[in-house]
């Protein structure tokens, strides 16, 4: 995995774990949908998700750069998929959520690819 | 900022209250001076692409310099090396200290030499590579005289006022320590408010946008301000260094060489001719595992000196470690022994000297590549933000709801504060690209060329001051904000004009270093008129939220003056 696509796949899937992770929240999950609060199972799946790209994140930190550099990169995508999913809230939370799930599941299906070739 | 305050004063209240009071007024004090800080340091992430549009004369010297390496024969190390020397035994028999630089990675590019003068100071010439003689300026040749992007460099940690300088951002910095602690103290639902930011809401808008850059980039920032602090430690916390070495300069220059030169031998007053360098170089280029990027005598001439050979770092390898140190390998020039031998990323000292070495390579982003420096353009850029919408954030809250703390003259000192946050953000950002402009505007050739173009830094930022306190505040930002978008917008105007080079042709040439700059300070141009453009919106908010609260009468005056200002 060369430098780029490592970086795209880590902003892709910190955009994706931060969303989720936004979405978990009744404040955001209502600017999503028209309910009052995040189904209970919708919150646990949401978390799950969030939790499970954000720790991904380390994979193309390592591989891109390295063990010793990956925690100062994997705190820089945090800082930047947290601060996309901010603007993206505001912007569009439909869309923010199209674009997160599009963004993770791209990054997963590339990722896949990589590990076959 | 998180709470509104009824009572003052870090004593009343409750802890958190305390905290509040401390972030308020800790942050509000030194808040312009860290958003310059931040926002020169942001900008010194690129230091060298900034240099490089900064000097466009060199674009053709570099692009010619590159032909004529690939249609020559290459010169062999051992002849750069051989010329390297002859020049110094020739001109500098006397100085204390030759280095050579013979070629680039690959073995080609320039052949550099430096030295220590009569005075101690760093001196430098280039040879050329073909024939080894000196190159000396060509008459009528015009040169372009720049501090290029060094200027935010050095701005950034001293404010171009030495070490007092350098005690000032240190005090600053202390304090952005003191405020990022006070702050997620005082961040009552740090957890529930991570992602929020409420857009169109007023007060609530810039505490939201306050709190969100911070908290999401608080690792970023905690680190930067600690390790900025950390870099300069020796001059913050003298107290080890003067206890074992003593106060004055000749003690600070032992400890210096002592911590950077370890091992570093007396002239011993034998002469002898410095050895062939090249049988050194290959030894320590096997030994270190890098091409030589210098070769360092010290006390060339006498029996007791020492051959340091430097590697190059590989870009590649660079990327992967945390400490950016070079290869190197020390010699004995009368017995050929190897003294010293560093691995690359390795350090004199123990542990210790790593971690002054990965604390500065962390700050400096010297390792990680480029994409690693976009990330701490990033996040520089939101800590810039942190610093604006606190500063504006505390006006905000004053404006809506008049507090008088410090009775009588509270209007009046919140004036000057609204003008201080103007001048300090909108001011800040013209001084910054008028220093472009200025570089494209000054004439060649004139003396001191460089210093012009930081006057001209400094007297648009004094201006935006001036003007700030002049115009009603809500008018300055507009009028601002509409400068520093025309400034950043036409600045590839401006560039086309003076020096005829085009973004476009940047971009089919391949040189991003200029392309970067040009599309960085367009974007930059967008987003301010963008700023402007709500600006010219803002005002009926403001109004109508004053209609509801009971203003001193120097507030309505002030408000009367902003609206026929605005009108």
């Amino acid at each position: 995995m060369n430098v780029w696509q490592a970086g795209l796949l880590a902003t892709a899937w910190a955009l994706g774990g931060m969303t989720a992770l936004a979405l978990a929240m009744d404040r955001h999950y209502t600017q999503w949908k028209a309910a009052d609060e995040v189904p209970v199972a919708t919150r646990r799946c949401l978390r799950l998700c969030g939790a499970v790209l954000l720790a991904a994140v380390w994979w193309p930190a390592v591989t891109g750069w390295s063990v010793t550099m990956s925690s100062i990169f994997v705190l820089g995508f945090w800082s930047l998929g947290a601060l996309l999913t901010v603007a993206g809230l505001a912007l569009s939370p439909r869309w923010l959520a199209r674009l997160a799930t599009a963004a993770a599941s791209l990054g997963g299906g590339a990722s896949l690819w990589l590990l076959a070739r | 900022m998180v709470q509104s305050r009824q009572s003052f004063g870090a004593g009343q209240g409750g802890f958190r209250q305390a905290q509040s009071w401390l972030h308020t007024w800790c942050g509000l004090w030194f808040s312009w001076l860290l958003f310059a800080v931040f926002l020169t340091g942001t900008l010194a992430v690129f230091e060298e692409p900034i240099s490089h549009w900064m000097t466009p004369e060199h674009h053709a010297d570099e692009a010619k310099a590159a032909d004529a390496q690939a249609s020559v024969p290459a010169v062999s190390l051992s002849q750069r090396l051989q010329w390297g020397l002859a020049y110094m035994e020739r001109h500098h028999p006397g100085a204390t200290m030759w280095e050579l630089w013979p070629a680039d990675p690959q073995g080609g590019g320039d052949l550099r030499v430096y030295w220590f003068d009569a005075k101690g100071q760093y001196a430098a010439a280039q040879l050329d590579p073909l024939t080894g003689e000196e190159l000396k300026a060509q008459p009528g040749a015009r040169q372009r005289q720049t501090l290029g992007g060094h200027h935010f460099v050095t701005f950034h940690y001293e404010l171009h006022a030495g070490q007092i300088g350098l005690w000032i951002v240190g005090a600053a910095a202390l304090a952005m320590l003191v405020a990022l602690v006070s702050g997620v103290i005082t961040h009552r639902r740090i957890f529930k408010d991570f992602f929020t930011f409420r857009p169109h809401k007023g007060q609530r808008s810039w505490l939201d946008a306050h709190n969100a850059v911070a908290v999401l980039t608080l690792p970023f920032q905690l680190m930067i301000a600690y390790t900025g602090l950390a870099l300069s430690s020796l001059t913050f916390l003298p107290a080890g260094m003067v206890t074992y070495f003593g106060a004055d300069e000749a003690a600070r220059k032992d400890f210096v060489t002592r911590l950077n030169e370890p091992g570093k031998p007396q002239r011993s007053g034998q002469p002898m001719p410095v050895p062939n360098l090249e049988p050194l170089v290959l030894r320590g280029q096997k030994l270190m595992g890098q091409p030589v990027r210098a070769v360092v005598v010290d006390y060339p001439g006498d029996a007791a000196a020492r051959v340091g050979v430097y590697g190059w770092n590989d870009a590649q390898e660079l990327r992967r470690r945390l400490s950016p140190t070079t290869g190197m390998v020390m010699f004995s020039a009368a017995s050929s022994e190897v003294l010293q031998l560093r691995q690359p990323g390795g350090v004199e000292g123990g542990s210790p000297a790593l971690t002054q070495s990965v604390i500065g390579s962390l700050h400096m982003v010297n390792s990680g590549g480029l994409l690693l420096k976009w990330l701490y353009f990033v996040c520089g850029m939101a800590g810039s933000a942190m610093m604006a919408t606190g500063a504006i954030l505390f006006v905000v809250k004053r404006r809506e709801k008049h507090l008088t703390e410090f009775g009588g003259a509270s209007a009046k000192v919140y004036r000057l504060i609204e003008g201080l946050n103007v001048a300090a953000i909108a001011g800040l950002g013209i001084a910054c690209i008028s220093y472009l402009w200025a570089n494209r505007l000054v004439p060649l050739g004139l003396t001191h060329r460089d210093d012009w173009e930081l006057a001209v830094f400094f007297v648009m930022w004094l201006l935006a001051l001036v003007h700030a306190w002049l115009r009603p505040p809500a008018l300055a930002w507009r009028q601002q904000m509409a400068l520093l978008a025309a400034l950043c917008l036409l600045l590839p105007v401006l560039n086309v004009l003076t020096t005829g080079d085009q973004l476009l042709a940047y971009v089919q040439e391949g040189d991003w270093e200029s392309a970067g700059v040009e599309l960085t300070v367009v974007a930059f141009g967008l987003a301010a008129a963008a700023a402007w453009h709500r600006m010219r919106r803002a005002p009926a908010i403001t109004v109508r939220n004053r209609r509801n609260v009971t203003l001193p009468a120097a507030t309505v005056t002030v408000a009367a003056a902003e609206q026929k200002g605005l009108s």
